[in-house]
């Protein structure tokens, strides 16, 4: 654990520009305190979401494949601490609700947002998940000194964490091994 | 046989002839002597009269015969006596009384005639006057009705036309007859005397009544009205009379009725009595006397009628009818049992019980009624009986009869009372159920009414609803390109600020190549082609200027969706007006910025509770109305208005939108809230816009008033509550 990777953003929208145009504010704001990605396929990023761990999700509402609620709610069990942010030109007050209630998302920004809003939001939203992350590793690490977690349980966790969902491997009937839903 | 001179002296000499007129004339009419005063009187001297004929003095007065029958008697040998009118020398006439003697002749025939005359031209004047006015007299006589007569002692001197008329005789018979001839045989007698006894100036009635017979053999009776008058030196009696007939003959019908009445009274089986205006009683009829056991002999004259029915003296009810004050006693006497009588004006009945008649008392109904004469004063009272005591009895019968069937009716009425009870309650129930009834008719009618407004807000709320959903669905896709364009704007910049810097490096490198370096060339060719210096200059505009547009369309997209405001449930929010205004202007804008110029005179508001989204719809309406308001080709002015007053629960603020357009025709003002309402052209305006506005301020319990000037402009003003009554969040909370 001598280097830690940058963490990283998913930013997911079904309008290209929409996502140039924030990687472009986020490479401007935030460089050097994180990787953008970026997928206009909800489904590509889920698929993404198992290979590499994310500090943020940004996700519209309105998408042709998954809407962002689905969307979130299935990224969330894949990776529960990463920290969920909307961004939509829709107010419903029902999606409002349903993000919050179903989804735990830490903000919803509107469309067409405010650039510096944007950027403080994500920068404030990764200290957030930065600090819990710190705080996790200590408390693992305590809990290793003291024998409480097995040197196995420790590389689990760190395979997990570098790698979503290695270690839930799925079976067929048969013994095959899925790697793909 | 004495000679003319003779005679001459000695009828001079006659001193008692000195006042006749003395004259001679022979058989053939000469005059032979005159005396002084024959010449006197007639104006002629002596020698023009001697040997003229007589007829010198011929007034031609008289009628030929006149002097004829003078000469005859006087030739006869008879003295001749007459009234002579003479003429006078001067023409006038003088009458005399002449009285011609003939003195004996020789002969048969008489010698001469002496006239002897006295002037009586006076007394003739006198006579005269008496004719004219008799003549007066006469005209007055003649035309009054009451026979009018005069005679003295015999025959009638004078009788006026009423007297023809009464009698039958014309006034020629009249006058020839003696005036008590007119009378019945009878009376004729004791007229004359009568008459005689006046004119001889004896005391006797003025005034009597006589019966007379007229030509026709009708006895007719005069009242005679006679006094006596001086007459030509002696008396006359003048009367009057008229007929009276009639008045006797009625006079003697009423004798009759009279007795009559007396007989009817006292034949009547009815007993009955009368008394006169002094108490007296008049009448008391057999059956009176039977029924009170006291004979009409005890009682007529007397003013004792009580005691043929009372021990002690009180006044019977023909005694009070005769007092006059009968309403203020009756009450003392006969306490309950006294009317007034129903036919007979003036009439009482009344009732009372007698003990001491018949056996063991009896009933008595009395009725008593007034006696009037002409003039209506009270003259008497009669009074019937009528023995009721078999009435009486039956009633008491009845009574007792009566009193049976009221305990039997009392029991049926107890039933019928709780039968009734019943049903009074039943209908009691009908009518509060059709109160009920009516009460909720009445809601129903209300209802309905709201019903219809609400249908109306419904149907325009539809409209708006799906302008709200193309314009969420519109923001979204809208807010996408917006978002990107917006931030690639701000990157843009970044970007450029960085291309200045790192130009600004190439700019130093390139200042150290010599002008004749190619690269420099280039670099200096190319910055003069592509007018390099501008365009680094341009560009913070350009940026700037799109940063301004893509502002504007998110800010559009933005009151596109406050204004319809679907997504947010049209929950009660608190709310500032203003920015509700000022979305709405942004929307209307385009309607409205071509007719007036918009001004915002906005005062401190506080957020209000309310549907923003209807509110909007209300400035709508009202924006839209203002402009169209405008006249056609003139660019006017519209002024937004905001503040508050009140505190606490009362306090409230107002959002005013004025106009300086046409107005509203006052015939108008009162009509325009009303649904379907409008002026505009046909397909101009739904007449539903104001109509809908003034339910949404009223479900925000607030007012919405108008106030306008035609020609000079509309303002209307929306008063709204800060805070709603809490009942009205939570029933329209979706």
């Amino acid at each position: 654990m001598a280097e830690h990777p940058l963490p990283r953003i998913l930013l997911v929208d079904d309008e290209p520009h929409v996502l140039s145009a924030l990687q472009r504010l986020l490479r401007r704001e935030l460089a050097g305190t994180a990787q953008v990605e970026a997928h206009t396929s909800p489904r590509a990023a889920l698929a993404r979401a198992l290979e590499v761990p994310f500090a943020l999700v940004v996700s519209d509402y309105r998408m042709p494949e998954l809407d962002g609620l689905a969307f979130l709610k299935a990224f969330s069990e894949l990776q529960p601490r990463a920290r969920r942010l909307m961004l939509s030109g829709v107010t419903d007050f029902d999606v409002l609700v349903s993000a919050v209630n179903d989804v735990g998302l830490q903000r919803y920004l509107i469309k067409p947002w405010d650039d510096r809003e944007m950027a403080d939001a994500l920068a404030a939203a990764l200290a957030d998940q930065a600090k819990d992350e710190e705080a996790r590793r200590l408390a693992d690490e305590r809990r290793g000194e003291l024998g409480q977690l097995s040197a196995e349980e420790l590389e689990r966790r760190r395979l997990e964490a570098e790698e979503p969902g290695i270690t839930q491997v799925r079976r067929g009937p048969d013994g095959a091994i899925h790697l793909d839903d | 046989m004495p000679s003319l001179p003779d005679l001459s002296a000695a009828l001079g000499d006659q001193v008692l002839l000195r006042h006749l007129q003395v004259s001679v004339v022979d058989d053939a009419g000469i005059i032979l002597y005159v005396n002084d005063r024959f010449c006197d009187a007639s104006g002629y001297t002596r020698d023009e009269l001697i040997g003229q004929r007589s007829a010198l003095l011929s007034s031609g007065r008289h009628p030929e015969d006149f002097f004829r029958t003078m000469w005859q008697t006087a030739r006869s040998g008879f003295d001749w006596r007459g009234e002579v009118a003479n003429r006078r020398k001067d023409g006038s006439e003088f009458w005399i009384e002449l009285t011609v003697v003939p003195l004996p002749g020789d002969g048969d025939a008489p010698y001469c005639y002496v006239g002897l005359g006295s002037d009586i031209t006076r007394l003739v004047e006198a006579e005269q006057q008496f004719r004219h006015s008799e003549a007066r007299f006469r005209g007055l006589t003649e035309t009054i009705s009451a026979a009018v007569f005069l005679h003295q002692g015999e025959r009638l001197i004078y009788a006026n036309r009423a007297m023809e008329r009464i009698s039958g005789y014309s006034r020629d018979e009249l006058l020839g007859m003696p005036f008590y001839q007119l009378a019945r045989p009878d009376a004729q007698e004791s007229l004359r005397a009568r008459a005689a006894a006046r004119l001889r100036g004896e005391p006797v009635a003025p005034i009597y009544e006589v019966p007379i017979r007229t030509k026709g053999g009708d006895i007719r009776w005069l009242e005679v009205t006679a006094t006596r008058i001086d007459y030509d030196d002696g008396y006359a009696a003048l009367g009057t009379a008229i007929d009276i007939t009639e008045r006797r003959q009625a006079e003697a019908a009423q004798r009759h009725i009279q007795q009559v009445l007396q007989q009817i009274i006292d034949g009547d089986p009815v007993p009955t009595f009368v008394i006169d205006a002094e108490h007296r009683v008049t009448h008391w009829n057999a059956a009176c006397g039977l029924i009170t056991g006291t004979p009409a002999a005890r009682l007529l004259g007397t003013r004792l009628a009580w005691t043929g029915f009372y021990d002690t003296e009180r006044p019977v009810l023909a005694d009070l009818i005769v007092d006059g004050d009968i309403e203020a006693r009756i009450d003392s006497f006969y306490g309950n049992f006294y009317r007034r009588s129903e036919v007979i004006p003036g009439a009482y009945e009344a009732e009372g019980f007698f003990p001491r008649f018949g056996t063991g008392g009896r009933w008595l109904f009395f009725t008593a009624a007034p006696l009037h004469d002409d003039q209506g004063r009270i003259i008497g009272a009669i009074e019937t009986l009528v023995d009721i005591t078999e009435r009486k009895e039956a009633e008491a019968a009845l009574r007792n009869a009566h009193a049976e069937l009221e305990t039997l009716v009392e029991r049926r009425t107890a039933q019928l009372a709780q039968a009734k009870q019943a049903l009074e309650e039943d209908v009691a129930k009908r009518e509060a159920s059709e109160a009920e009834l009516r009460r909720r008719n009445a809601e129903l009618v209300e209802v309905n009414a709201r019903l219809q407004e609400t249908q109306e807000q419904l149907v325009q709320s539809e409209k708006l609803a799906s302008i709200g959903q193309l314009a969420a669905g519109v923001a979204h896709e809208i807010n996408n390109p917006i978002g990107y364009v917006q931030s690639n704007l701000t990157t843009l910049e970044r970007y450029l600020s960085d291309v200045h810097a790192v130009l600004a490096a190439l700019d130093a490198a390139a200042a150290q190549l010599p002008p004749e370096h190619p690269a420099a060339q280039e670099v200096a060719r190319l910055k003069q082609e592509r007018d390099f210096d501008f365009l680094l200059e341009d560009l913070p505009d350009l940026t700037a200027q799109s940063q301004e547009g893509i502002d504007r369309v998110r800010k559009i997209v933005a009151d596109l969706k406050d204004f319809s405001r679907l997504d947010s449930g049209q929950d009660w929010q608190r709310a500032d007006l203003r920015q509700g205004l000022d979305s709405t202007l942004n929307i209307v804008n385009n309607e409205v910025k071509y007719r007036a110029e918009v001004v915002r005179d906005y005062g401190a508001l506080p957020e209000i509770e309310c549907l923003p989204s209807q509110l909007n719809q209300v400035f709508l309406n009202l924006l839209v109305n203002a402009a169209h308001a405008m006249p056609d080709g003139e660019r006017g002015r519209i002024t937004l208005r905001t503040g508050h007053s009140g505190s606490d629960a009362d306090e409230r603020v107002w959002v005013e939108v004025a106009d300086t357009g046409r107005g509203i025709a006052p015939e108008h003002l009162h009509r325009i809230f009303d649904p379907f309402f409008t002026t505009k052209p046909v397909g101009k305006g739904t007449g539903l816009g104001l109509s809908l506005s003034y339910g949404i301020v009223q479900k925000h319990h607030g007012q919405i008033l108008v106030t306008s000037q035609p020609g000079q402009g509309t303002t209307f003003r929306v008063v709204l509550p800060v805070r709603q009554p809490s009942q009205t969040k939570e029933g329209t909370t979706p």
